[in-house]
């Protein structure tokens, strides 16, 4: 690429942001690295090389590239597919390279005495105070906007419940006996677990909104395959300690897949 | 004059700020479940495109201030569906997609078997870009899935703007076009969500842009234009069969057009990237996505067979305004807004119709747009035929290409105004009629406005029956094969991440929905090896758009139950445990017992 100073910078920047994006461990910092390879340079080093002229003028050119660079990402996943599949790395190496490839080919195509103009040489408009102003209030109300939009809010009217779930313990042993608290306010409960044989074992607790919380029963005798032990279990209020909440049974073990 | 420029596009950024802002607080109060919701959304709605429209309108603005009026706008009402949801998806196609990435971000590979929607793992070119976002920076699907559906929108509305400005050779119609297109019944939604094709009709638009610019091209260097056309062909081919299909059909015609008008197949004709696409869909139909036939004839079919029983009187019209589902229906004030809209746009396409046949007759793009303007009407007609509303709905997204360079491109700029100083803010007027009309017939009523997902109580934050279901099913819930309504299956592939079979095929609907235990029920479980049933009370569990939420308090409508039989009867089945339970929703193993 000698004699093409815009290709060399389109590869570099193609390459560094490739390897920042992959090593930057913060998502979001790591997908403003990768956007412009992403979204754009691949694109754009595909008009490099279709066009020996230079790519488009400007608006088209940037508007082609992102397109083309949404096909690129598109296409990547197939070859990828077989070639050590999606990963990061791979990711990063294929968008280097699509940028590498093309820009390899706009250097074989272009004539010895090219002179063509590229993106490069745009330079964004001036910005008055006003208008900086208005476009920080534009985005703060923007990013606002978004944030608004993931604060769960109460609501008085949502109707609220409890979970109660069981799942079988190591080597049938025990029962794993789960509660969840999605009720509107902090609730004080009650389990009962009755097991084969007529051994019934209380517990209590209380959860707040969100909480969960995990019980271990044991079985006595230990439920085999052969001879599984059955077991009920019911949920109660402690507001209304004679009438099941929730009600859930099975067997120890349960059954293979 | 460039400063003044650049300070009312800033202030017209501040607006649209504004606007995006209020759309948020509706939707938050909505969720809240506090007035005036709706209010605050649809004049942030106006509070967005009236502004942009009018200025549009004006002779003063650039050609640079209207591509970035236009993409503002686009932008703006792409917010306005994100702040619908997040951070969770929640419309029935992007819980789909979602699982897809999560699978190829599991497994990093192509090609997983999807249980709801089996089709969509063989056009992978939506979900493979998403997964470069998200193997790459780490990000979650939903966070990578955004930004990449946003920068698929701002190609579309950028590419659609430069596409007109190159057929019309106006930047002041192209800006127009945009703004219109952007009133089109799925704009705000359904084109935006998290689907394949929200990528693959942008990138329909960039082709068309390349093709037409391609004829703009001196003729030693059309050539030049192969490797991207081919490139963004392909992509279109492994990504939505629907767009591909609709490339081939556009490609086609314009190639016959342009003979027609020059009797010569020689470059710029686009014949044979037509061909090529169709060769391409083709293979790939063949090759990779066999199943697309059956998935598409089948709709497409019962869409023809409903059209020709209600055009023979055979069966009754579909009505208008069908959508609410249980929650009841359109009021009658947003009825008559979103039919003046449409009434607004067939004025619109009188005129223009008229102007760009007077105008551009000759020219095979417009003509292509006139076919297409005239296409969405007849898609209107569609709307009033009980199994084809989807297929009328769905073309509207590419007959409105056509009919916003119509309408704008002649109807709005070539109309002699009886009062000059009135006309604009008569259009904009129009145009917020048009605008709002175009989202209340695209959406569900009922559905515009977020509903409570999560709810903030006492401190902390509790999850709607359904979803805590799917995240228990994430965290504890086994593996193996599991039976739900189309609400519940969608949560359990995200963010359940469970192997769930839903819908008619086999028929699990009906089964869940049964009150009575029958023999065929048990059969249907047994040979599909369906181990794990999702039993739920909720007559909105099998709405895909609505099943995911709180039930309220006072919303009857919305919150109907089935007969407790739907739930209790799987304990008959002998061996069966059950394993979880919410109240509302309780999920049996149909192998408890060893």
């Amino acid at each position: 690429m000698r004699g093409h100073g815009d290709l060399r910078a389109v590869v570099i920047v193609a390459v560094v942001l490739a390897a920042l994006a992959l090593v930057v461990p913060l998502g979001w910092l790591s997908l403003l690295l990768l956007a412009p390879l992403a979204f754009f340079l691949t694109g754009y080093a595909i008009l490099l090389a279709a066009f020996v002229e230079g790519p488009q003028p400007w608006p088209r050119a940037f508007w082609i590239s992102l397109g083309l660079s949404l096909a690129v990402l598109a296409l990547l996943p197939l070859p990828l597919n077989y070639l050590g599949g999606l990963t990061p790395a791979t990711w990063a190496i294929a968008l280097a390279l699509v940028v590498l490839v093309a820009a390899a080919i706009a250097a074989a195509r272009r004539p010895a005495d090219w002179t063509g103009t590229s993106l490069a040489a745009l330079r964004p408009p001036p910005v008055s105070p006003l208008a900086a102003a208005c476009g920080l209030a534009a985005l703060a109300l923007a990013a606002g906007a978004i944030v608004l939009a993931q604060v769960p809010l109460s609501n008085s009217k949502a109707e609220g419940f409890s979970e109660l779930w069981m799942r079988p313990g190591p080597g049938g042993a025990s029962v794993r006996v789960g509660v969840g608290n999605e009720e509107q306010r902090r609730t004080a409960y009650e389990v009962r677990a009755k097991f084969a044989g007529g051994r019934e074992v209380t517990r209590s607790l209380t959860l707040s909104p969100g909480e969960t919380s995990t019980l271990r029963f044991a079985v006595i005798p230990p439920g085999t395959l052969a001879n599984a032990a059955f077991v009920s279990v019911l949920l109660f209020r402690r507001a209304e300690p004679d009438l099941p909440y929730r009600r859930v049974y099975g067997w120890i073990p349960a059954g293979t897949q | 004059m460039h400063r003044a420029r650049s300070n009312r596009f800033a202030l017209s950024l501040l607006v649209v700020g504004f606007g995006v802002f209020l759309c948020a607080l509706g939707n938050a109060l909505a969720r809240a479940g506090s007035e005036p919701a709706m209010s605050a959304y649809l004049v942030g709605l106006v509070v967005i495109g009236l502004p942009i429209f009018f200025r549009l309108l004006g002779s003063e603005a650039s050609n640079g201030e209207r591509l970035a009026l236009v993409c503002l706008l686009g932008i703006a009402l792409y917010l306005v569906k994100v702040v619908h949801d997040a951070p969770s998806f929640t419309f029935t196609d992007e819980l789909i997609h979602a699982f897809n990435v999560e699978q190829i971000r599991e497994h990093g590979h192509l090609f997983h078997h999807n249980p709801v929607l089996k089709v969509t793992p063989y056009y992978p070119g939506f979900e493979g870009a998403t997964s470069a976002l998200v193997k790459v920076t780490g990000l979650s699907t939903y966070a990578a899935g955004t930004v990449l559906v946003g920068i698929a929108r701002l190609t579309l509305i950028g590419g659609l703007f430069l596409l007109f400005e190159r057929i019309g050779g106006s930047a002041r119609t192209a800006g127009l076009a945009a703004a219109i297109y952007t009133t089109n019944f799925n704009f705000l939604f359904w084109g935006a969500q998290f689907s394949y094709e929200s990528l693959a009709l942008p990138l329909l638009v960039i082709v068309m842009l390349m093709v037409a610019e391609r004829e703009a091209t001196a003729r030693t260097l059309i050539g030049e234009w192969a490797a991207p056309l081919i490139v963004a062909i392909a992509a279109i081919v492994i990504t939505h069969h629907l767009t591909s299909y609709a490339l081939i059909v556009i490609l086609a015609l314009l190639a016959g057009l342009l003979w027609y008008s020059s009797r010569n197949w020689d470059p710029p004709n686009p014949w044979p990237y037509a061909l090529l696409a169709a060769i391409l869909a083709a293979c790939w139909l063949a090759v990779v996505a066999g199943e697309t036939f059956s998935y598409l004839s089948n709709p497409l079919s019962e869409a023809l067979e409903a059209l020709g029983k209600t055009i023979a009187g055979e069966s009754a019209p579909r009505g208008l305004f069908q959508g609410g589902g249980a929650a009841g229906p359109t009021p009658i004030g947003a009825r008559l807004v979103a039919l003046l809209g449409v009434a607004l746009l067939g004025i619109g396409w009188v005129f223009g119709i008229r102007a760009t046949w007077r105008r551009y007759r000759t020219r095979p793009w417009p003509l292509l747009f006139m076919l297409g303007s005239l296409g969405f009407f007849l898609a209107l007609g569609l709307r009033l035929a009980p199994a084809a509303w989807e297929t009328g709905n769905r073309a509207s997204e590419f007959f409105f290409i056509g009919l916003a360079f119509v309408v704008a491109g002649a109807g709005l700029t070539e109309l002699r105004w009886p009062s000059r100083r009135w006309a604009p803010w008569l259009l904009t007027g129009a145009f917020g009629f048009v605008l709002i009309g175009g989202v209340i017939s695209g959406w569900p009523w009922d559905a515009q406005l977020a509903k409570p997902l999560r709810v903030s109580a006492a401190g902390g934050t509790i999850s709607s029956p359904p979803l805590a279901m799917a995240e228990w099913a994430k965290a504890e819930g086994p593996e193996g094969n599991w039976a739900a309504a189309t609400a519940d299956a969608n949560l359990l592939l995200v963010p359940g991440g469970r192997n769930v079979t839903t819908g008619k095929g086999p028929d699990v609907e009906d089964m869940l929905t049964n009150p009575s235990l029958e023999p065929w029920q048990v059969r249907m479980l047994r040979e599909n090896d369906l181990r794990y049933v999702v039993t739920d009370r909720r007559e909105v569990s099998n709405d895909g758009l609505r099943g995911y939420f709180f039930p309220l308090r006072g919303d009857s409508d919305f919150d109907k139950l089935l007969f407790p039989g739907v739930v209790s009867k799987f304990s008959a089945i002998p061996g069966t445990a059950r394993i979880y339970d919410n109240g509302l929703i309780a999920i049996y193993d149909l192998g408890g017992r060893p």
